[in-house]
C-alpha cells in the first residue's frame, strides 16, 4: 500500500479521466477569472485616470487594499465570510472566479494604464482632424494600438490565473489539487498524485508561455 | 429590530478583538517564514542569475530551465508537493514551517534571478567600459560601477517580491502552521464569525504591506544615485 519507495503510477493511470475533468474545471475557473480581472481592471484604470478626485480616490484605495491581501485570505473571505455575514452563499467555483478575478484586477489595471499611456497623442489629434467621432477614435485608433501593447502582459495574467486556480482546493473546488489530496488520502500515493499535478501545471503553463512569446513576436511594432 | 442587530454585530467585533493578541502572535510565523525565504531566495537567485550570464552553454541552460520550471508552479501546489509528496517518498518528516521555507525560497529564487538579470541588462554598458578605461580591473568595475547601479534598479522589484512572499506565506495555515490565518480560521469555525475574523486578518496584511511599500519608497529615495 505504498509503504515502499518504488513508484507506482497505476493509481494515476486509473484516474486519468478524473484528472482530465479536474483540469477542465481549473482551466474554466482561470478563464472566467481572467475575464473578471479584465473587466475590473478596465474600470479601475478608467477611474484612476479620471480628473475627479472623488472617482480617483476609491480606485486608489481599492488597489492598495487588494495589493495587501493574500489570495488565500481573499478566497476564504469571499467564500465563508460573505456567507456568514450577509448570507451570500456562492458556489465554490463562483467564489474562486470572483476571488482570483479581484486578486488580478490591480495587475490588469496597471497593464491597461500602461497601454493607454503608450498612445501618441498626435494620433488622436490626427484622427480628430480627419473628422472621426469619439467612439470611432476609440475603435479604430486607440484600441488597436493599446491592445498591441497590452496583449503580451495580459497573456502573463492568464498564466497567473491558471496558477491561482490551484488554490481552489482550500474551498473544495474539485480541481487538480483537490483530486491529488483525495488520491493521496485514499490510495496512499501522495508523491505520485502531487507529481502529476505539478507535471500537468507545468505543461499548461509552458504551452501558454509559448503562445505569449509567439504573440509578443507577432504584435511587436516594426 | 435594527438596534438588536447592531448590538449583536458590535458584540461580534468585540469577540474578534479579544482574539487579536492570539492572532498577532501567529504573525511571528509569517515574519520568520517570509524573512528567511527572502534571504535564501536572494542568495539562490544570485547564483541562478550568474548561471544565466555564464560563458558555458550548459550552465546557461540549467539556469534557464530552473527559472522556467519554478515559475510554472503555484506556491500552494509546491508546498503540498514537498510537505506531503516528497516527505512520503523519502519517508522523512518535514515540519510544515521548513516545508514552507523550502518551497518559498526555491520558487521565488526563480523570480529574483530574473529581477537581477533585467537589472544587469539595464545598466548602460558604457558605464562598465568607462570604469575599465579608468584602470579598474574587470572585477573592480563590476563591484564598484555595475553592481551599485544594478542594485538600485533592482530594489523596487525585490521589495515587491518580498511582499509577494509575505502574502504567499499565509498558505502555511493550510498545512497546519499556527500562523495568523490558521488561528483566525480555527476561531471562526467555532463561533461562525468568518466575515469578522477574515476581515481583521485582511486588514492586518493590508497595513503591513502598505507600511513596507512606504518604507521602500523612502529607502529608494535615499539610495538614488546623483
Amino acid at each position: 500500500m505504498g509503504n515502499d519507495n518504488r513508484l507506482d503510477w497505476a493509481v494515476i493511470k486509473a484516474n486519468l479521466p478524473s484528472f482530465e475533468q479536474a483540469v477542465v474545471i481549473d482551466l474554466y475557473i482561470a478563464a472566467m477569472g481572467f475575464v473578471v480581472a479584465c473587466v475590473l481592471g478596465l474600470m479601475i484604470a478608467a477611474m484612476r485616470s479620471s480628473s475627479a478626485r472623488a472617482v480617483r480616490a476609491p480606485a486608489y484605495a481599492f488597489t492598495q487594499i487588494i495589493r495587501g491581501i493574500p489570495l488565500y485570505v481573499l478566497i476564504l473571505w469571499v467564500y465563508f465570510g460573505l456567507s456568514s455575514a450577509a448570507g451570500v452563499n456562492l458556489s465554490p467555483v463562483l467564489a474562486m472566479v470572483i476571488s482570483i478575478g479581484v486578486f488580478a484586477s490591480t495587475t490588469t489595471a496597471e497593464i491597461f494604464r500602461a497601454a493607454f499611456a503608450a498612445i501618441d497623442p498626435g494620433q488622436v489629434e490626427a484622427a480628430r482632424a480627419t473628422g472621426l467621432r469619439r467612439s470611432q477614435i476609440y475603435r479604430h485608433v486607440l484600441l488597436p494600438v493599446a491592445m498591441r501593447v497590452a496583449i503580451p502582459p495580459l497573456g502573463n495574467v492568464v498564466i497567473l490565473q491558471v496558477k491561482s486556480a490551484t488554490y481552489g482546493a482550500v474551498i473544495a473546488v474539485p480541481g487538480m489539487v483537490y483530486l491529488a489530496q483525495d488520491l493521496s488520502m485514499t490510495q496512499f500515493r501522495p508523491f505520485e498524485a502531487y507529481a502529476t499535478v505539478a507535471a500537468l501545471l507545468l505543461m499548461i503553463v509552458l504551452a501558454l508561455s509559448f503562445i505569449v512569446m509567439g504573440l509578443e513576436r507577432v504584435l511587436k511594432l516594426p | 429590530m435594527n438596534e438588536i442587530a447592531n448590538v449583536a454585530s458590535q458584540g461580534h467585533w468585540a469577540e474578534v478583538l479579544r482574539a487579536l493578541p492570539l492572532m498577532l502572535a501567529g504573525l511571528k510565523y509569517t515574519a520568520l517564514i517570509s524573512i528567511v525565504s527572502m534571504a535564501a531566495a536572494l542568495v539562490l537567485g544570485f547564483v541562478l542569475a550568474a548561471l544565466r550570464f555564464s560563458r558555458f552553454a550548459a550552465a546557461r541552460a540549467i539556469g534557464f530551465i530552473y527559472v522556467q520550471l519554478f515559475r510554472a508552479f503555484s506556491t500552494y501546489v509546491y508546498i503540498l508537493f514537498i510537505y506531503f509528496g516528497l516527505a512520503a517518498f523519502f519517508k522523512i518528516d518535514i515540519p510544515p514551517v521548513q516545508a514552507a521555507i523550502v518551497a518559498l525560497s526555491l520558487l521565488n529564487s526563480a523570480y529574483i534571478a530574473e529581477i537581477y538579470r533585467s537589472a544587469m541588462m539595464n545598466v548602460d554598458p558604457g558605464l562598465r567600459e568607462a570604469a575599465i578605461c579608468t584602470g579598474l580591473t574587470r572585477r573592480q568595475a563590476f563591484i564598484h560601477a555595475v553592481l551599485p547601479q544594478a542594485a538600485f534598479q533592482a530594489f523596487p522589484s525585490l521589495l515587491n517580491q518580498f511582499i509577494v512572499i509575505l502574502r504567499d506565506s499565509s498558505i502555511v495555515g493550510a498545512i497546519g502552521v499556527a500562523d495568523i490565518m490558521f488561528v483566525a480560521s480555527k476561531a471562526a469555525s467555532v463561533n461562525y464569525l468568518q466575515f469578522e475574523y477574515y476581515s481583521v486578518v485582511a486588514a492586518i496584511f493590508v497595513v503591513i504591506v502598505f507600511c513596507i511599500s512606504r518604507l521602500g519608497d523612502l529607502v529608494e529615495r535615499r539610495l538614488k544615485p546623483p
